[in-house]
């Protein structure tokens, strides 16, 4: 690991990395989190973690104040336990938990070792692939909540889960897929030890009779197991007439194993049971590999569920209530404690507050409410409790709009993904029709010989390199993206990446880091009459901030920690909703605000980011700038898109214009459009619908916008009905990636096309000598077996 | 040769069994998580398996972990 990225999350480091030395040596980090969660993995003697973990680049967001510790109690309810969790006989409990932050085996290990120390936990199990963390332990030991963070003070985030429909499919697929592999796994190495015995050629006519039986025997079971799926997919396919490549591979199958039982029976002709043994386990192998790539995404949880809570605070004549979401009534009065979501729209019937509104405006800045102001479901109440009147619940409140937007612009992708199969089709087309002439041809000239050439063109002619060409090296190429945190879950993807021209993004928590932080401070001349110096004027505003929930107050608090020394005691804090925050001291009132708050008269122009100023009874004491950060590997990426000719554009619903002298300094090379609403996005993009497109978001108010583009890439942290419209999901904070799979799209394609053009070639070649009657089956097979293995080895190429 | 006659039937059972074994552990769940398991190997955290007559948590982990894997 090097001095410029992360130790823990191996992201690269700002300027002024925070350093702490583990195991022996100084390690630097890019943020507080991951600094505290290293100290904790370390100080509990899982310091091995690091010797094989793999960074996701996914700084820890461990800043846990009290409010959000308090929020995690809610899972040591029993009534909100009741809904997740099962009670076992002897008296512990057990759930099923999704985790986020999962980037390697590692982090598997070091979540059970980490859960196991924990008293009172009874059994951990994690599973890597699925980041599901199942746990059962005894409450009368130890609280849910603190399981939860435990596992976040180590950097990982846990949700309960529970198992939905698709995802017991997706498991029944996989078992089955495994099984499928295996069969024909075991059947391909037996056949092909019977294969050697027969090709020898020291054999007599009664025993190469047995191993054909014994071959037969062996190769029912791959048909039956292995196989069938793909004639029951060509089966639907016909009845839609239509022609699938599961047509073709089952053709290819049941023809090479239909003549193999022939030849058995009747005792004539040539067996071809090992080539039908290794063409079953290699397109299964493809077809499984596409398959994991495929549904990993799903495994990061689905639905809009997850954004909102499940229960919420009914005011009933005076007296509090808790009651599911989905008892709620039109017109009922709840109340919102600061931290919640709120669960439906509704207006504000007592008190004020402020709401983050960021995954409907993107914009991460509190938005004041007061009586009588509308609250939109899915936002977060960020300062004091509040009582709402329900205006909607469910179908028709805000959230289900972007769900209505988001449908409409699905329904109009293009269906790209079904055009693969044309090429295909033709092709088969064509072979069956030259099998069915050369047949006839050779029936009036030989009809005793018509019966095996026409065999040796099917299988020399099978499909099967041209069917292998496409999904191997698809599959190989998503494997290797997927192991970079670029997670495909469209197999049209790559095809479209390959031609992008333009990349399109979402500002604020794409391009952003989606947090405040300090980026300007200074100390003004007022400040020498008190004798304060910088230092103590910065530990001054991380103590104000110290208790507020303030998005700002995030970046202000680690201030007080810096300077713990001389303590100057503040007391009597006070926060002024949407203004500020003050308190006192030794020296007199101290305001920490806005500009109107503090009574200071801002002389600067409009700027990037939200000045704050610090005053002492009146006087102006200091400067302070918050700003959202851009990503460390914007830059980087602009680059290196720029060099792979690929236009950028930026779309933001920040009104803001001064961030774009900023982007285009980073490198932009498109356009810049400030505050977008999701209906303005979704327009610019259907606008570009000619050129290929690719967009880039993490909102809600993306959702849309993302729906509408040939190609949409969703940030980790997107909500869920964001993720659930992304192709590809990013699942590191390198932006650098998308450069690198545009890159790899490219190359995929030209793979794809070499196979192509091989297998055709190959099948060009192949068929005249065939139609002569030039190719004795068993050839045919080794040469269908060869082309076959060359395509594969081909698209291995792409692992490197 | 003609021991083949011998050999294959036994083959053949031999097959059926372990065909029979690797759909039992696929139905079980063995081969739900295919990633972590090939690592896990790799970590030298065996200390609490050296047996300790006295540490009964520890035991008690070592009979979970058992279950699990």
């Amino acid at each position: 690991m090097t001095a410029t990225t992360c130790f823990h999350c191996g992201l690269l480091n700002a300027d002024n990395p925070f350093v702490l030395t583990v195991l022996g040596e100084p390690r630097s980090f890019c943020c507080l989190g991951c600094q505290a969660a290293a100290q904790t993995i370390v100080d509990t003697g899982l310091g091995e973690y690091y010797r094989f973990h793999q960074p996701d680049q996914q700084p820890v967001d461990t800043a846990l104040s009290e409010k959000q510790q308090q929020a995690l109690r809610v899972y040591d309810r029993d009534d909100v336990q009741n809904e997740f969790t099962t009670l076992s006989s002897d008296g512990s409990k057990s759930a099923l938990f999704l985790i986020e932050g999962i980037s390697c085996s590692a982090c598997t290990w070091l979540i059970e070792k980490r859960l196991q120390q924990l008293p009172g936990v009874a059994f951990v199990a994690m599973n890597a692939a699925t980041h599901r963390l199942s746990i059962q332990w005894r409450p009368a030991d130890i609280q849910l909540s603190d399981i939860v963070k435990t596992l976040l003070l180590i950097g990982y985030r846990a949700a309960p889960y529970l198992p939905d429909e698709a995802e017991q499919v997706r498991q029944r697929t996989q078992r089955q897929f495994i099984l499928r592999l295996g069969v024909a796994g075991i059947g391909m190495m037996q056949a092909m030890m019977n294969a050697v015995a027969l090709y020898s050629g020291d054999i007599g006519q009664v025993h190469e009779r047995w191993l054909w039986w014994t071959s037969l025997v062996l190769t029912l079971p791959v048909i039956l197991i292995s196989a069938w799926p793909f004639f029951t997919a060509a089966g639907h396919a016909l009845k839609g007439r239509q022609l699938s490549m599961d047509v073709s591979v089952s053709i290819a199958i049941l023809s090479a194993f239909l003549a193999s039982v022939w030849a058995t029976v009747t005792g004539q002709g040539e067996v071809f049971y090992e080539s039908v043994n290794m063409f079953t386990f290699f397109l299964v192998l493809s077809r499984f590999l596409e398959f994991r790539a495929r549904t990993l995404s799903s495994t990061q949880g689905n639905a809009l569920v997850r954004v909102l809570p499940a229960t919420c605070s009914l005011v009933e004549g005076g007296s509090l209530r808790e009651i599911s979401i989905r008892d709620l009534l039109d017109g009922q009065v709840i109340r919102l404690l600061p931290g919640e979501t709120s669960p439906c729209d509704g207006t504000v019937v007592r008190g004020q507050s402020e709401f983050d509104e960021s995954s409907f405006s993107g914009e991460f800045k509190g938005s004041r409410k007061n009586i009588g102001d509308p609250i939109l479901a899915g936002t977060i109440n960020q300062v004091q409790s509040i009582d709402l009147r329900v205006s909607h619940v469910a179908t028709g409140s805000a959230v289900n709009f972007l769900q209505q937007l988001v449908d409409r612009a699905s329904a109009e992708k293009p269906r790209i993904a079904e055009l693969a199969d044309q090429g295909s089709r033709q092709f088969i087309w064509s072979t069956l029709l030259a099998a069915l002439l050369i047949g006839l041809v050779w029936l009036w000239y030989d009809p005793e010989r018509a019966f095996w050439v026409v065999i040796s063109v099917l299988v020399v002619t099978c499909p099967c390199a041209l069917s292998l060409a496409t999904p191997t090296a698809l599959a190989q190429a998503m494997a290797q993206l997927k192991k970079q945190g670029f997670v495909i879950t469209r197999g049209y993807v790559l095809e479209r990446l390959a031609q992008l021209t333009e990349v399109a993004f979402d500002k604020t928590g794409t391009l952003t880091e989606g947090r405040f932080d300090l980026s300007e401070f200074t100390r003004c001349p007022d400040a020498d009459r008190y004798g304060l110096s910088e230092a103590h004027l910065k530990y001054i505003c991380g103590a104000l901030e110290q208790y507020s929930e303030h998005a700002m107050a995030s970046a202000l608090k680690p201030l007080a920690q810096e300077f713990s020394s001389a303590a100057l005691p503040i007391e009597a804090v006070e926060a002024i909703s949407g203004a500020g925050i003050q308190g006192q001291s030794a020296q007199g009132l101290w305001r920490l605000g806005s500009a109107v708050f503090t009574n200071f008269r801002a002389q600067e122009s409009a700027s990037e980011g939200t000045r704050l100023y610090l005053t002492c009874n009146g006087d102006l004491m200091a400067k302070l700038r918050l700003t959202d950060r851009l990503r460390s590997t914007v830059a980087p990426l602009f680059g290196n898109l720029a060099a792979l000719q690929i236009r950028t554009h930026v779309l933001t619903g920040d009104s803001n214009t001064v961030a774009e002298t900023r982007l285009r300094a980073a490198g932009l090379s498109g356009q810049f459009i400030p505050g977008c609403r999701p209906e303005d996005k979704l327009r610019w993009v259907e606008q570009r619908a000619a050129n290929p497109l690719a967009v880039v978001g993490d909102g809600l108010n993306d959702a849309p916008f993302l729906a509408g583009a040939a190609v949409s890439i969703a940030m980790l942290e997107a909500t869920d009905l964001t993720k659930t419209q992304a192709d590809v999901l990013l699942f590191t904070n390198d932006l650098q990636v998308i450069a690198k799979a545009i890159r790899l799209a490219r190359r995929t394609k030209r793979i794809i096309r070499q196979n192509l053009i091989w297998a055709l070639l190959y099948n060009l070649l192949a068929l005249p000598i065939a139609a002569l009657g030039l190719v004795a089956p068993w050839q045919a097979a080794i040469g269908m077996s060869v082309s076959s293995l060359i395509v594969v080895g081909n698209a291995s190429r792409l692992r490197k | 040769m003609d021991i083949l006659l011998l050999l294959i039937p036994v083959t053949l059972v031999l097959l059926a069994i372990a065909g029979l074994l690797f759909g039992w552990s696929v139905r079980n769940g063995q081969y739900d998580d295919l990633d972590s398991p090939a690592q896990r190997i790799l970590f030298d955290d065996d200390e609490h398996m050296v047996p300790k007559p006295t540490q009964n948590s520890d035991q008690n982990r070592d009979q979970n972990r058992d279950k699990h894997d």
